[in-house]
């Protein structure tokens, strides 16, 4: 499966745009956020679970109606992170 | 007025070029900016009068922390809108809200009609109307040079005056005319721009020289200090900063909320194109700040243009965010970054919003495809895409070539009530939609809002933050939002820094300046404002019970799925039951 980071997460990836994940270490949101912080450290993580100011997509549709972090991940899913929506 | 128990009003007749001050005590319970402006605009307009009549006033204000404090930068236009027919609201930053107070002016109240093609000159112990025939009719960029010129203090910087322009769509009528302050910042929407114009008035300069003490330095620094780390160095403010709201663009592509090609679509294929980091590899060239702003959120992108022939190219710059790359974007089907920049470039020299230029552009471009007006109206051949056919149809929007620019300068609402299509003209009561087709929080909010904006009261942010729809509560967290922004609105601030001020920071911040206030009062001074503002509408003739909705806001799937018209009615008519109540109560009398 496919994570992909649009806009000011890249600064979390150091300008990595997307990355390949085994899903059998990651079967759901949570774990594959757990193996990023690895590569990208503690403070991506905390970023994503405090999950105010990022969108995150399974397939195009928002994790928020597919239950959270505890949403299930398999072969051939694109996981996309995304700044939300912002203006002022 | 910091360190004054009264809020000091600067009213100037521009027939009679008459000034008078005034310094009014019982302003203070407005606290600032859009309380004060919304008082001030209910005492003089003329409800039974047309939003350009002569004697309808333009207000300025800022805000109770203007300058003072990070992030509070910002002055708050309010007049008679000639697009909507009633309440008119706009915000600036640059560096207005710091010369009118360090002016010694928390509002201004503009009336009247100048003999002349006039601007204002305003500084600390002076006001003169000054002859603006030579620039009548110039463009924005040469207004604001010829203005620079004339109006040097000796010994003081420039920067220390702010100037507030219009260009030729002011002049001529169209009632989405913007004004603009100091090159990169607008009162972009709902007309301030021909309300200026009609009054003969092409610009105003203002400078400001006064020192002003801070009287509890010590809490003071340390607020601030606070302050000025949160808006630096924490994740509140930084995407701002990076590629800016730009960043929109993917999300609500990738969330079918981004409006493309008139609305008929939610995402648009080529978004990856005139995305926020598209925008920034190719035409970024440095980000600016408003005065007494340490974020730098203003993105000042440039291409090269060739303006004739020989190997003639002259560099292009102007400020660009996420709601002009919609309007004159996505909206039109325009996938290059350089097109944009290029049409950004046009409503910016002619001095139009672009968010109404783009949206009347695409009505009119389907309107044209389906037949409803002809080329021998739009004089081009508008199509989704063509940004060359759009940027001559900008040219003949502004200067009104004929009587169908004419009508698509009064707004796609009332170009559609002529021509037909109105099911397709993408305005919410009258001013046209910002770029979040995102659900029911974003078109109902914007129905309902004071100035039907999406920032009246973030009803996108609902739709992205809601973790299932409920109608109800749905309705009290606009109507709560919209009262709470009311209060905010009065300090002013930036609506980018919300999450830095929260309610103990604003009662930390107002308290280390003077204003002792509690929580509860805060509050209070909210649904006051709201109130007046409703004061205002009624006065105007609108109702909120009245707005009705384009179809296609119910045939286009939003980032939350389709909407029902009913559903949208219903939340409307329970919006209004609580506006009415509010507007009944008679605890506290505006």
């Amino acid at each position: 499966m496919k994570v992909k980071f649009y806009g000011s997460a890249l600064k979390y990836t150091g300008g990595m745009v997307s990355v390949n994940m085994d899903p059998k270490c990651c079967p759901d949101l949570h774990a594959l956020i757990n193996e990023l912080a690895k590569s990208f450290g503690e403070d991506f993580k905390q970023l994503i679970l405090g999950g105010e100011t990022w969108l995150v997509l399974v397939n195009a549709a928002s994790v928020k109606a597919t239950g959270g972090l505890n949403t299930k991940l398999k072969q051939g899913d694109i996981i996309e992170v995304l700044p939300i929506i912002g203006a002022g | 007025m910091l360190n004054e128990k009264f809020i000091r009003v600067l009213y100037i007749d521009l027939e009679t070029e008459k000034i008078r001050i005034e310094q009014r005590e019982d302003l203070l319970k407005y606290l600032g900016g859009v309380g004060v402006a919304s008082k001030l605009l209910l005492e003089n307009i003329k409800s039974d009068c047309k939003p350009m009549d002569a004697e309808q006033p333009i207000v300025f204000a800022i805000g109770a922390g203007t300058y003072v404090f990070p992030v509070l930068t910002k002055t708050v236009a309010m007049f008679v809108s000639p697009l909507t027919g009633e309440l008119g609201e706009s915000y600036a930053g640059a560096r207005m809200g710091m010369t009118m107070l360090m002016a010694g002016y928390d509002a201004l109240v503009i009336t009247g009609k100048a003999k002349k093609h006039s601007y204002l000159s305003i500084s600390t112990n002076n006001v003169t109307v000054k002859d603006a025939r030579a620039i009548w009719g110039l463009n924005v960029s040469e207004v604001g040079q010829y203005i620079r010129e004339k109006e040097r203090h000796a010994g003081h910087a420039d920067g220390k005056r702010s100037i507030v322009y219009i260009g030729p769509s002011g002049e001529n009528g169209v009632s989405f005319a913007c004004a603009t302050v100091d090159t990169y910042r607008h009162f972009g929407r709902m007309g301030l721009g021909v309300c200026m114009g009609s009054k003969n008035l092409k610009a105003i300069s203002i400078y400001g020289n006064r020192s002003i003490p801070i009287l509890n330095h010590k809490k003071y620094i340390k607020l601030y200090q606070e302050l000025y780390k949160k808006c630096t160095a924490t994740e509140y403010m930084a995407k701002y900063h990076d590629a800016g709201t730009p960043e929109n663009i993917m999300p609500l592509n990738k969330s079918g909320g981004l409006p493309t090609r008139n609305m008929r679509s939610g995402s648009f294929e080529e978004a990856g194109r005139i995305c926020g980091e598209s925008f920034a590899q190719k035409n970024l060239v440095r980000k600016m700040s408003c005065t007494g702003c340490p974020v730098g959120c203003i993105h000042i992108g440039m291409y090269r243009r060739e303006f004739d022939k020989g190997h003639e190219y002259e560099a292009i710059s102007v400020s660009y965010d996420y709601e002009l790359i919609f309007a004159l974007g996505t909206f039109l089907g325009v996938a290059n970054t350089d097109a944009i920049i290029s049409l950004i470039h046009e409503v910016e020299e002619l001095g139009l919003d672009a968010m109404s230029t783009g949206v009347c552009l695409g009505w009119a471009t389907e309107a044209l495809e389906k037949g409803y007006i002809t080329e021998a109206e739009t004089l081009v051949k508008l199509r989704f895409g063509k940004a060359e056919e759009y940027r001559k149809a900008i040219e003949y929007l502004a200067t009104g070539t004929n009587s169908f620019y004419q009508a698509l300068g009064k707004g796609s609402r009332h170009a559609s009530s002529i021509y037909g299509g109105e099911d397709f003209a993408m305005h919410v009561a009258g001013n046209e939609m910002a770029g979040y087709h995102t659900g029911y929080g974003s078109l109902i909010g914007a129905a309902v809002g004071a100035r039907h904006s999406h920032l009246d009261n973030g009803g996108y942010s609902f739709d992205q933050s809601m973790e299932e729809f409920d109608e109800d509560k749905l309705v009290d967290m606009i109507f709560a939002e919209e009262c709470e922004r009311c209060m905010t609105n009065s300090l002013i601030m930036c609506l980018f820094a919300r999450k830095i001020y929260d309610r103990q920071t604003i009662l930390d911040a107002l308290d280390s300046i003077g204003f002792e206030l509690t929580n509860e009062e805060l509050t209070e001074i909210g649904r006051r404002v709201y109130k007046t503002k409703l004061q205002i509408k009624k006065a105007l003739g609108f109702q909120q019970k009245g707005v009705k909705l384009p179809k296609r806001f119910f045939e286009t799937p939003s980032m939350n799925g389709m909407l029902d018209e009913a559903v949208a009615k219903s939340m409307i008519r329970k919006y209004a039951a609580k506006s009415d109540l509010l507007l009944a109560e008679n605890s506290d009398e505006s």
